[in-house]
């Protein structure tokens, strides 16, 4: 889910650009505000780092292959702080490995930190609700956060090529092969969903503080 | 085989002993065969002009290994970042030749593009000379140094949680 250099028009970058610049700006806001920001910091590093290695590494789906996303989990280990760990992980990406690219880092961390920060939100919302009903309930919510965080992540992508496609490209031959793409991201999906659900039902069970993107003491407002 | 039947009207008829109209008439007759004739072989034959260029293999391969078959191939010339200056797709290999304009030198840019995926191949053209500018290749340096980052940061962020515990622990 890298959109590289030269596939999008100047002004969609810069755009995009903005764009993530305002939502890690009011992300950052939002984590100043905590009594500590500096002790979730540690967390936020871990899951760069988890986010980074894991979305380079390659799972087989004939005919091509996919990477997780983690959008879901992100939003719900991170909370606001999702935003700026996946900019830090998409520009690393981008230098590092060649994956995206520079110009592009606006767009791929919208298509991954908008969806992370939405998980987040959805998240706490709902949290109480599913923890009074229950372990199953909880654990479905967890996995229903990491299915629609990566599937939102693909739906922004698709929506992103469709919309900004340039004239001269083949439309025909660029939707098909879109569509191939989402038919082979389905199973990823399901996959994100019961990763997520699994992990967070262990920190439910071991740490449940570290859920919600809070540390001891620091609740996400 | 072609047939020109109108060439053949009964005025146009060779006589021994023609008069000077009719002879004309004839000359002119002939005439009109045989260009018509010239131009009916003319459509049978084929004309073949050779020229040799020197082809540019462009391969495209997804980072995994896979070939990026039939992808969408656009070459666009020097200054004219806008316009494809040749649109063409890959084979099933995700390989594709293409021959650029020897007369427009400077920097040509040949993009492949599949699924909001793809890569810019740059050739800086000059003379005879061209040199490839690729910012997709990454080699073994680059891989090392991702993982000596990604051992620093586990390693200073286990320290950062070690050092948290002791003080937790000592106060």
């Amino acid at each position: 889910m890298h959109i590289p250099d030269g596939i999008l028009p100047l002004p969609v970058t810069a755009g995009a650009l903005a764009a993530t610049i305002g939502l890690t700006a009011a992300a950052i806001t939002k984590i100043k505000r905590m009594p500590d920001p500096r002790e979730g910091i540690p967390r936020a590093a871990l899951f760069t780092a988890a986010f980074f290695i894991l979305s380079t590494i390659h799972i087989p789906i004939p005919p091509t292959s996919v990477h997780l996303m983690l959008s879901g989990l992100l939003g719900v280990m991170l909370g606001y702080y999702a935003m700026p760990a996946v900019v830090i992980a998409i520009f690393l990406q981008a230098v590092m490995l060649g994956h995206g690219g520079l110009t592009t880092i606006g767009v791929n961390a919208i298509i991954i930190g908008l969806p992370a920060l939405l998980c987040g939100w959805f998240y706490r919302w709902m949290r109480p609700t599913a923890l009074r009903r229950g372990n199953r309930s909880h654990l479905g919510l967890a996995f229903a956060i990491g299915t629609f965080g990566s599937a939102l992540a693909v739906v922004i992508f698709v929506m992103t090529i469709l919309l900004f496609m340039p004239v001269y490209i083949d439309a025909s031959a660029e939707r098909a092969a879109l569509l191939t793409l989402m038919l082979v991201h389905t199973p990823l999906v399901l996959v994100e969903g019961l990763f997520c659900a699994w992990l967070v039902h262990y920190f439910q069970r071991t740490n449940p503080e570290l859920l919600c993107g809070s540390v001891a003491g620091n609740s996400v407002p | 085989m072609f047939h020109y039947p109108l060439l053949y009207p009964t005025r146009f008829v060779f006589t021994a002993h023609p008069t000077v109209k009719a002879l004309w008439q004839q000359t002119i007759a002939g005439l009109c065969f045989v260009l018509l004739s010239a131009g009916a072989s003319y459509g049978h034959g084929v004309v073949v002009h050779t020229e040799v260029q020197q082809a540019i293999q462009v391969e495209g391969v997804y980072d995994d290994g896979t070939p990026m078959a039939e992808a969408q191939v656009l070459v666009f010339s020097p200054g004219n970042p806008r316009t494809p200056w040749k649109t063409t797709t890959t084979d099933e290999q995700g390989k594709v030749s293409i021959v650029t304009d020897p007369e427009v030198l400077g920097r040509w840019s040949i993009q492949l593009r599949q699924a909001g995926h793809g890569a810019t191949v740059y050739l800086d053209m000059e003379g005879d000379t061209v040199e490839v500018i690729s910012r997709t290749e990454s080699g073994w340096l680059k891989t090392t140094l991702i993982f000596a980052l990604v051992l620093w940061s586990a390693l200073a962020t286990a320290g950062y949680f070690k050092r948290g515990r002791a003080r937790h622990a000592h106060s």
